[in-house]
């Protein structure tokens, strides 16, 4: 009886070191299967993305490229609207920070008047700016 | 003619312009030019209107 059970002992734990071994495949099989799912789940979504991404890609990549032209089309306008705004704000900051003159009448009326008659009258001038104003000439013309 | 050869900001002066009427009868525009150094209008006209009446003739 000894020895059957000497026997059987070294079976039940070979039976155990197969069940655990079998238990390992177990994880193994699952793994390739799971790897096989994965493998088949994994190119589905692989291909389904890079399909979608494909697909999606073009008119991302059209709808990337028209917000891209937008922007280009903007810019080229911009460059003209830069450039032009440019001496624009130049003026106004020179014009600002110079002199301005300001003479509100520009039409003197002397009315009905004799012949050989000296006519003589003031014009109002005013700097309207920031520097000095520098009256150069006043010359008839 | 008179006129203030610089004007510090905010000040105003005065510009004499003087014209005749001459013999020649009807309306008249003449006008004088103030040239300054202002960047935006270097050149301000200003127009003298004037009418010469006729002679009577008696």
């Amino acid at each position: 009886m000894k020895n059957r059970t000497q026997l059987l002992f070294p079976l039940l734990v070979l039976l155990v070191a197969l069940a655990s071994a079998c238990s390992a495949p177990e994880g193994n099989s699952n793994s390739p299967g799971s790897a096989n799912l994965n493998s088949a789940q994994t190119p589905l979504p692989q291909t389904g993305t890079p399909s979608a991404a494909s697909d999606s890609g073009v008119p991302q990549t059209s709808a990337q490229a028209n917000p891209q032209p937008s922007p280009e089309p903007a810019g080229a306008p911009a460059g003209p609207q830069t450039a032009v705004s440019a001496p624009a704000k130049a003026d106004p900051a020179a014009v600002a920070s110079g002199p301005k003159i300001v003479v509100p009448v520009k039409k003197i009326d002397f009315g009905l008047q004799a012949k050989d008659k000296t006519l003589v009258r003031t014009i109002t001038v005013r700097n309207g700016g920031k520097s000095e104003l520098k009256i150069d000439a006043v010359e008839p013309s | 003619m008179d006129f203030p050869k610089v004007l510090s900001p905010g000040k105003a002066g005065t510009i004499k312009v003087e014209v005749k009427t001459g013999r020649a009868s009807g309306e008249h525009v003449k006008s004088v030019t103030i040239k300054s150094n202002d960047p935006n209008q270097p050149n301000v006209k200003v127009d003298l209107v004037f009418n010469v009446k006729e002679d009577k003739k008696s």
